[in-house]
């Protein structure tokens, strides 16, 4: 069944762009009740399916970010990684400097680092040119391994 | 020192370790970029959240099955004769009259009707949507009340759907019905 199939992704996608569990349940519900209102509309193609999917949850949560007049709502991460995970405190350190990048470039970093997404699924997905893409990724990844080294000296 | 970063990553992006960390070893900065960089390519992949909450699928899918019933529902006999006649509001009225005629007796050869079942089996309700009189497979989805699970099978309506039971548990279908079940078309025959 596709919600067995691609529920897991675009939840995970939604948890770490909103950081919230609330807001990802309300976003990965509400993508896939959008997609069953237009299935009829959607090309029969998986790849196609699962951008399509992945652009309306970014949608709502972009949309859920808006209603909360631009308040990060970050819950505990515990849900995400359990502390009983050997690599608990690395973890936490990099969703915290992940968290700590804009809406716009924290959504580019979970698509490509995290959900493993092509550089060209991304480029149809926003709308971007490749090379533009490609460029702003290597500026993103360059300011998060900064936030990342502060946050390790901090300790 | 931006230049050698770049280079660090396209490095690393092409799988180049050797290269990147040679490149790195340069400068105190390009080493502890190379280090976090390292850490950030193991370290992110690993927070893709592997599982879907129960919860969670089980809101999605009734949620769903919900919206196939109501979109399984077929205008009333009203509705659909309101739908027919707006166009003809511009007709000359013995033509408008004619036409009405003509509509009036294909609408009620056509007429189809949305009929909800409920039927209890044993400590389980079941709610079944049957729509096409023809269908010979049908695809219930049970519900537990106890375990609050759903899950589903495909019957074969001529064996399990008597016709004095359905009359019984029939649900009105502007009742809303608390749902769950549907024939879905590719298992009609």
């Amino acid at each position: 069944m596709l919600v067995k199939e691609y529920s897991h992704r675009i939840y995970s996608y939604s948890l770490n762009f909103s950081g919230s569990r609330q807001f990802a349940e309300e976003a990965t519900q509400e993508a896939f009740f959008r997609i069953f209102k237009s299935i009829d509309r959607i090309e029969a193609n998986p790849k196609i399916f699962e951008l399509y999917l992945y652009k309306t949850a970014k949608n709502i949560c972009i949309d859920n970010y808006r209603k909360h007049k631009g308040e990060h709502i970050v819950e505990e991460q515990d849900f995400m990684i359990p502390k009983w995970d050997p690599d608990y405190a690395t973890k936490e350190l990099v969703w915290r400097a992940l968290n700590s990048l804009p809406q716009e470039e924290r959504n580019l970093m979970i698509m490509r680092e995290i959900e493993g997404l092509s550089y060209e699924e991304i480029a149809t997905m926003e709308n971007i040119p490749l090379g533009t893409l490609k460029s702003r990724l290597n500026r993103i990844k360059i300011k998060l391994a900064e936030i990342l080294q502060k946050l390790e000296k901090r300790g | 020192m931006q230049d050698i970063r770049e280079e660090i990553l396209l490095f690393m992006e092409e799988g180049r370790q050797k290269e990147a960390e040679a490149l790195a070893a340069g400068s105190r900065e390009a080493t502890e970029f190379f280090e976090a960089q390292k850490l950030l390519n193991a370290t992110l992949p690993e927070l893709r959240v592997p599982l879907t909450p129960d919860s969670l699928l089980r809101k999605i899918e009734f949620r769903l099955i919900e919206e196939t019933l109501k979109a399984e529902e077929e205008p009333t006999f009203a509705e659909k004769l309101r739908l027919w006649l707006r166009p003809m509001a511009s007709l000359s009225l013995p033509l408008f009259l004619v036409g009405a005629g003509v509509l009036l007796i294909l609408l009620k050869s056509n007429q189809s009707r949305v009929n909800y079942y409920a039927y209890k089996v044993k400590s389980r309700v079941v709610y079944l949507l049957d729509r096409a009189s023809s269908a010979k497979d049908i695809l219930v989805f049970f519900f537990d009340k106890n375990s609050d699970k759903v899950s589903e099978t495909i019957i074969k309506k001529d064996k399990n759907v008597k016709k004095e039971e359905e009359k019984r548990w029939q649900v009105k279908s502007d009742k809303n019905p608390r749902v769950l079940l549907c024939s879905f078309p590719s298992y009609r025959a």
